[in-house]
């Protein structure tokens, strides 16, 4: 058997899901090894840091959609540049660093809507990208200087009245957490970070630091008196277990489980904390805990829309490239890349499945599909969701771009390595095998 | 059996006993019951509002130094309502309601040590918890949704949410309202539906899959009705306005206006929030008046917290203590309210001014609970 429950709860874990490719030996995979050899190949297999590519060129479109997408790509920026990395993330053979810049962009939110700081809000992306898993120092050093995570957690100030919002938001949602600070430490800091600015005469807004802006006077911080600016607040920040202690249990969320054990938590903390913050080391913790593996929890966290919907095209191949597909769909499931309901991020877990959202996601799957076997271009997706099911509301609901899937191949990978569907796509064996039954089972929301 | 008897039936068959039954026993129930009584419309002011520029007094040598600016921008063309208080202009039509005793302005509502994380005075708020007094895992209208005393012929959790955002206000530890951000009706989903409830095993999300569609089918002919501003806000309360005349079986209506964390350029923002919020609730009012529902509800307007009695270098204020609620409604509850005077206190935290409460939020609840809804 390729695949155990554990090994595919692993490649759950870190890597979205196993790939469809695989099975026919393509890429780098661990199929087939013992599951201790999973850790190894995690790190091995993942590629340097590289700027995703900006050029987004749409594949698989019908010609006659061609003119649609053409005019969407200038219009929707940003759509098209989510569509373009979560392509990344379904068809790299290790997409680990996109899922850990995912975890910051859900840790650390933003949103670039505001002000429309589209350009910025993927530098922001970059810095993720890049430090995500390595050092917390560097990540947050360079990331409360970018311009769009300035612009909407307000850090710029001047001394004569420093703005105590982001003071109170790095504290209280982005490391120690509420009850482990007071007022005073919020005023304080506030203070600390004085005399940050983006400088908006040098497009796309570099940092500029405006030293008579700054209050240089003594603070006292968690204890701790001294000249601090913003970057001694993180140091002082990082000297505290507690920051590690919060963060880990964020992961372990985001990754794992919606309410990860507390020991879990604490170990994964505590190695993080004895590493000075190097995420790298968080994960081995996690990965190499005897726990992690245990059946209990598998389906223990609700797959988020972005899980769902590269998990799903990482398993059976089907891609999907139109701007609309992913952008709409994401959504329509509350979770629109860079634009997160509040500053604490999305609430995740059962939240998911709430109102229509659970709708749209659970027959995502079955409409992939269905758009996926159209015939023509007049049959096309754009046409054939929006005249037969979305009838009503046209305009709003011509979500879905293009979708392409080989059933063919699916199928017969699955043959060959005498697999079972469900063993596939739900990493156990279920008695029906039909395949719309299996996506749509309500064990398919959960990972 | 067509699409839409199976709609009809699997919606009330549910919702009539509690449990979901599905798969061929399908039978025919008659449509949802009507529910004509009391109701509670709570419209949240998401990110905290600054309700001294809302309401605030002619002269107060503190705060007309604290604020210059927001100060003399909320002064202009103010309505002069009682005694020494004043209302932004941006009110200008829901002051009629004041003069017919049939809104009440409560500037100062709040509670002992003010927190100022918008997260947690959010859940205090939403809750009616304070961090050490108990723990706060359910909303204060779920609690109710749990013990059963707002259940309706039909619906026994009858609280909708229209908001956008989350809220733990509806959701209680057994019981939870309805999320309904009202997004197009979803019946284009109907046959996979039922094929889906047909054919996979009754568990906890079958349960809610059947829930969420029963309940949604109810409301599947709500449209927004006219009259209303075409803002988010607007377009809620529009909702819960069909809602009720259409006498459906809900009693606790939760919407969300938001945009009030303005730590920057305060002013300008506030105005036209104010504006809209003034309108959508006119319209509320006046929608009600006219279909005779106006007596039997009450909306409360509430934000997790005030600002800061100073402004700050970018024209805004910061996270503050107490703030302002208003309640409106044609009915001894809300009458009573409107004849307290507001009364200035301060309260000191970290060596800092803050406005301090005249009034607890969780009286202004138990109000609700006991004096309305029970």
């Amino acid at each position: 058997m390729l695949i155990s429950p554990s090994s595919f709860r692993f490649l759950q874990v870190f890597a979205f899901s196993p790939r469809l490719e695989w099975l026919s030996g393509e890429g780098n995979h661990p199929l087939g090894k013992e599951i201790t050899a999973y850790p190894e190949w995690i790190w091995q297999s993942l590629t340097p840091y590289a700027p995703i590519e900006s050029e987004y060129r749409p594949q698989h479109m019908a010609p006659g959609d061609f003119a649609e997408e053409q005019r969407l790509m200038e219009t929707q920026q940003a759509a098209a540049f989510y569509s373009v990395w979560l392509q990344q993330m379904a068809e790299t053979d290790n997409p680990l660093r996109e899922k850990m810049a995912l975890f910051w962009h859900h840790h650390i939110p933003c949103t670039y809507g505001v002000a429309r700081l589209f350009v910025q809000a993927r530098q922001l992306l970059e810095i993720y990208r890049k430090h995500g898993l390595g050092n917390l120092r560097d990540l947050m050093r360079e990331a409360f200087r970018a311009a769009v995570l300035m612009r909407f957690l307000n850090i710029s100030s001047d001394k004569s009245n420093p703005n105590e919002n982001f003071a109170r938001e790095l504290m209280e949602l982005f490391t120690l957490g509420e009850g482990n600070y007071t007022l005073k430490d919020v005023k304080e800091v506030a203070r600390a970070f004085t005399g940050r600015f983006f400088d908006k005469k040098n497009y796309p807004y570099a940092y500029s630091f405006v030293p008579s802006a700054h209050d240089d006077g003594i603070k006292t911080i968690l204890g701790k008196t001294g000249r601090f600016d913003g970057d001694d607040v993180i140091d002082i920040l990082l000297e505290q277990p507690q920051t590690a202690q919060l963060i880990a249990r964020s992961v372990l969320r985001f990754l794992f489980c919606d309410n990860p054990p507390d020991e879990m938590v604490r170990s994964c903390g505590e190695a993080y904390f004895k590493s000075g913050f190097e995420m790298r080391v968080l994960l081995e913790s996690l990965m190499t805990q005897k726990a992690f593996y245990d059946p209990v929890f598998i389906q223990s966290k609700v797959k988020t829309p972005v899980e769902l919907l590269v998990g799903f095209q990482r398993q059976t191949g089907l891609r999907t490239r139109g701007v609309k597909t992913t952008n709409s769909f994401l959504r329509y499931c509350g979770q629109s890349l860079f634009s997160p309901p509040s500053v604490a991020g999305w609430p995740g877990g059962a939240d998911w499945l709430r109102g229509e959202r659970l709708f749209h996601r659970l027959f995502l799957p079955g409409t992939l599909l269905e758009i996926s076997n159209r015939r023509s271009a007049r049959d096309s997706v754009g046409y054939k969701v929006s005249s037969r099911i979305f009838s009503a509301s046209k305009r709003k609901f011509r979500y879905i771009a293009d979708a392409q899937w080989d059933a063919g191949r699916f199928y017969d990978a699955l043959k060959e390595q005498d697999l079972h569907v469900s063993e596939w796509m739900l990493g156990q064996k279920r008695e029906n095998e039909d395949l719309e039954y299996l996506l749509q089972a309500p064990e398919y929301q959960y990972c | 059996m067509d699409r839409r008897d199976f709609l009809r039936t699997t919606a009330i068959a549910g919702m009539a006993t509690g449990a979901a039954q599905w798969g061929s026993s399908c039978t025919q129930v008659p449509v949802p019951p009507a529910y004509n009584g009391k109701r509670l419309v709570l419209v949240k002011l998401a990110g905290g509002n600054d309700g001294l520029f809302a309401f605030f007094p002619r002269e107060h040598d503190t705060i007309d130094a604290a604020r210059p600016n927001l100060g003399a921008m909320s002064r202009q063309n103010a309505i002069p309502v009682y005694g020494e208080w004043y209302l932004n202009s941006q009110f200008r039509t829901l002051e009629t309601l004041l003069g017919r005793g049939e809104m009440a302005i409560l500037p100062f509502v709040g509670y002992p040590s003010p927190n100022t994380s918008h997260f947690k005075s959010s859940e205090i708020w939403d809750t009616g918890f304070i961090p050490g007094e108990n723990a706060a895992r359910s909303g204060w209208i779920g609690r109710l949704l749990d013990s059963g005393v707002l259940s309706v012929p039909g619906n026994e959790t009858p609280a909708v949410s229209l908001a956008e955002a989350d809220t733990i206000v509806i959701r209680g530890l057994q019981k939870q309202g309805l999320y309904w951000r009202g997004n197009e009706p979803l019946e284009w989903y109907a046959g996979d539906i039922r094929h889906w409830l047909r054919h996979h095993r009754h568990n906890q999300l079958s349960e809610q899959v059947f829930r969420e569609y029963s309940l949604i089918q109810w409301l599947s002919d709500v449209r927004a009705c006219s009259g209303f501003p075409s803002t988010i806000l607007g377009e809620q309360l529009a909702r819960i306005a069909t809602m009720v005349q259409t006498d459906k079986p809900f009693k606790v209506f939760y919407a969300m206006q938001g945009g009030y964390d303005t730590h920057k350029s305060a002013g300008g923002k506030l105005l036209n929030l104010y504006a809209d919020l003034n309108a959508a609730l006119f319209s509320l009012s006046q929608s009600l008046k006219a279909s005779g529902h106006w007596k039997d509800t009450i909306v409360l307007v509430y934000s997790e917290f005030g600002r800061t009695i100073d402004e700050n270098a970018n024209g805004g204020t910061d996270h503050g203590a107490a703030g302002l609620c208003l309640l409106l409604g044609d009915n001894p509850v809300v009458k009573k309210y409107a004849n307290i005077s507001p009364e200035i206190q301060f309260i000191e935290m970290a060596g800092e001014r803050y406005l301090g409460h005249q009034l607890d939020f969780r009286d202004l609840y138990d109000a609700m609970i006991r004096g309305w809804l029970a």
